[in-house]
């Protein structure tokens, strides 16, 4: 998500809050459905749970759309919304106050290789891949968090409890496999006669 | 590759890279050429993000129905306020009956009300949720609030069950109740709604209602509030009765003897039994109607037998409540919980009568004192 984007919500958050405008409600769910989704069913495992969740998310805010515009931080807003709902909705976390990052069943995207196999070519895609599905799950969730859906630091930390330096050092972690794997496959192999 | 140049990498990807940092990690780069190309493949694969699919219109359709059924709700959605008084008032002497030794003092009752605490994490978020599948369900302890497609509003009690049969098309909207909830029905003169219970139908155009008929209880009992209502027992189809509103029929099984106080209503449902008109009790203080509380997460009770207020205690908190005494059964109480704990509810029936009480696990055991 790039550095504007911010500048896109508060616009849309003053449209729906003054003006009830549908259609920059509308962008606003189209920009954040998908994302939440998977947020909602890495939580509780069921893409139908997920779907209803993110439309009861979008549903409260429209139904609070007259104070959407003092919301500072919408993003984060979004997510700790989905959050709370996903654990409320769904069944077997219906014990906790607060979900086992362990129990996250997160789903990556894949790193697609480049058209060119210039830079990313497929066995190096494949290899950075299978070390992002093996990460331990917290990290997993961390990564996913900081790097498909843009989210701060922060913000990640306040939306799974936990610390910031947590948040730091799981991703330093990932890098640091990532790296290794990547060091490892580019070392020159020995010809053999 | 340590894990400092792995951190400093890593905060360089995620963009949130302090000054001091860049200069350490230029440092490194310049201690160390071979780790220009990992940060370049780093960042390909870190940049390599999907857009996400377009949007279905279905999907679109779909939400904005939602939007419309909320913003169509006949009822402002309400705070739940809770009270922060705490005092007792006395009730006119003939609105109950108490027994005997256990009894304080003889003419006055006490209602007592307490402070509000989160005493129960898991009720249910207080939005309300748009009619999805044909089938509603809560656990004991918790309470849910439902759409359903006709623009009806269902609030449920715990441990209990609803279940669409007929809603969108047909002559009549139906459903099926198990255990309790207080119905705003959509108007609707052209298409009557029923409500199907166990023993019990019930069926109303356009009308505010309490209903509840629990699997194990001794009584089944439909509340009016407004609009008109027609009820009548499965196993006495021919006795209808007409309520008007603020009145309540309660239906209770005749055992063989005639004596009304036989526990359970029969598991057959064609079993004999009498109903019984009684007006609706509303609280003096607030014109809250006592069937309606529950909607309000307050738990109350009004001449009831002990036995009844553990029925109720055992949904709203969900534990097994048995006594080990019969007399204390039988016991009449009045009271009204906002917010208490299982054990501050306990306590708080020990001011009204002498008891003691075990708890184990889920399960509670009243004794005697």
């Amino acid at each position: 998500m790039k550095m504007n984007d911010s500048a896109c919500f508060a616009e849309w958050q003053h449209r729906i809050a003054v003006h009830e405008d549908e259609e920059a409600f509308l962008h606003l769910y189209r920009y954040f459905r998908h994302r939440l989704e998977k947020f909602a069913f890495s939580i509780c495992h069921s893409k139908q749970d997920a779907e209803d969740i993110v439309e009861d998310v979008f549903v409260k805010i429209w139904a609070g759309r007259k104070t959407i515009d003092q919301v500072l931080n919408l993003k984060l807003y979004l997510y700790i919304a989905t959050r709370n709902f996903s654990i409320n909705y769904c069944k077997f976390n219906q014990r906790n106050e607060h979900f086992d990052p362990y129990d996250l069943k997160i789903e990556l995207q894949d790193i697609a290789p480049d058209p060119q196999q210039q830079f990313m070519n497929a066995e190096l895609a494949e290899i950075i891949n299978e070390v992002i599905k093996n990460l331990p799950t917290n990290c997993k969730a961390i990564y996913k968090l900081v790097k498909e859906d843009g989210l701060k630091h922060k913000e990640v930390a306040e939306i799974l409890h936990l610390s910031p330096k947590t948040v730091e050092n799981q991703l330093a972690i990932a890098v640091k496999r990532i790296a290794l794997a990547i060091g490892r496959e580019k070392k020159p192999k020995t010809k053999k006669i | 590759m340590n894990y400092r140049v792995a951190y400093l990498i890593s905060k360089k990807l995620s963009e949130e890279i302090t000054e001091n940092e860049t200069q350490e990690l230029n440092d490194c780069l310049a201690s160390d050429a071979s780790l220009y190309e990992t940060i370049s493949l780093l960042e390909i694969a870190w940049k390599n993000n999907q857009e996400p699919a377009t949007e279905t219109t279905e999907r679109i359709q779909k939400l904005m129905a939602q939007l419309r059924i909320e913003d169509d709700s006949p009822l402002k959605k309400e705070k739940t306020t809770f009270e922060f008084s705490r005092y007792r008032s006395a009730l006119p002497a003939g609105a109950f009956r108490f027994t005997g030794k256990w009894l304080a003092a003889a003419a006055i009752a006490l209602i007592i009300f307490f402070t509000w605490r989160f005493f129960y994490p898991q009720t249910v978020d207080n939005d309300m949720v748009a009619q999805r599948e044909n089938k509603v369900e809560t656990k004991a302890g918790n309470r849910t609030k439902v759409v359903l497609y006709d623009g009806t509003l269902v609030w449920l009690n715990g441990e209990s069950k609803l279940e669409i049969l007929q809603m969108n098309e047909g002559k009549t909207r139906e459903v099926f109740l198990l255990g309790e909830a207080y119905f705003e029905v959509h108007s609707n003169p052209s298409r009557p709604f029923i409500i199907h219970t166990k023993n019990t139908r019930v069926k109303v155009t356009g009308t505010t209602l309490n209903v509840r008929d629990y699997p194990g209880e001794e009584k089944a009992e439909t509340s009016l509030l407004s609009g008109q209502a027609e009820v009548f027992a499965v196993a006495n189809p021919q006795k209808i009765v007409k309520l008007l509103p603020n009145q309540k029929v309660v239906f209770r099984h005749l055992d063989v003897q005639g004596n009304k106080e036989s526990s359970v209503m029969p598991s057959n449902p064609l079993a004999e039994v009498v109903s019984e008109i009684v007006p609706v009790a509303y609280y003096p203080f607030d014109s809250l109607p006592v069937e309606k509380a529950w909607v309000n997460d307050q738990l109350t009770f009004f001449d009831e037998s002990f036995r009844e207020v553990a029925n109720k205690m055992e949904k709203w908190y969900g534990v097994k409540i048995i006594f080990e005494n019969k007399t204390l059964e039988q016991e009449r109480l009045n009271g009204k919980f906002t917010g208490e704990s299982l054990e501050e509810a306990l306590q708080a029936l020990q001011f009204m009568l002498k008891f003691n009480y075990l708890i184990k696990d889920k399960t509670i055991i009243i004794k005697q004192l």
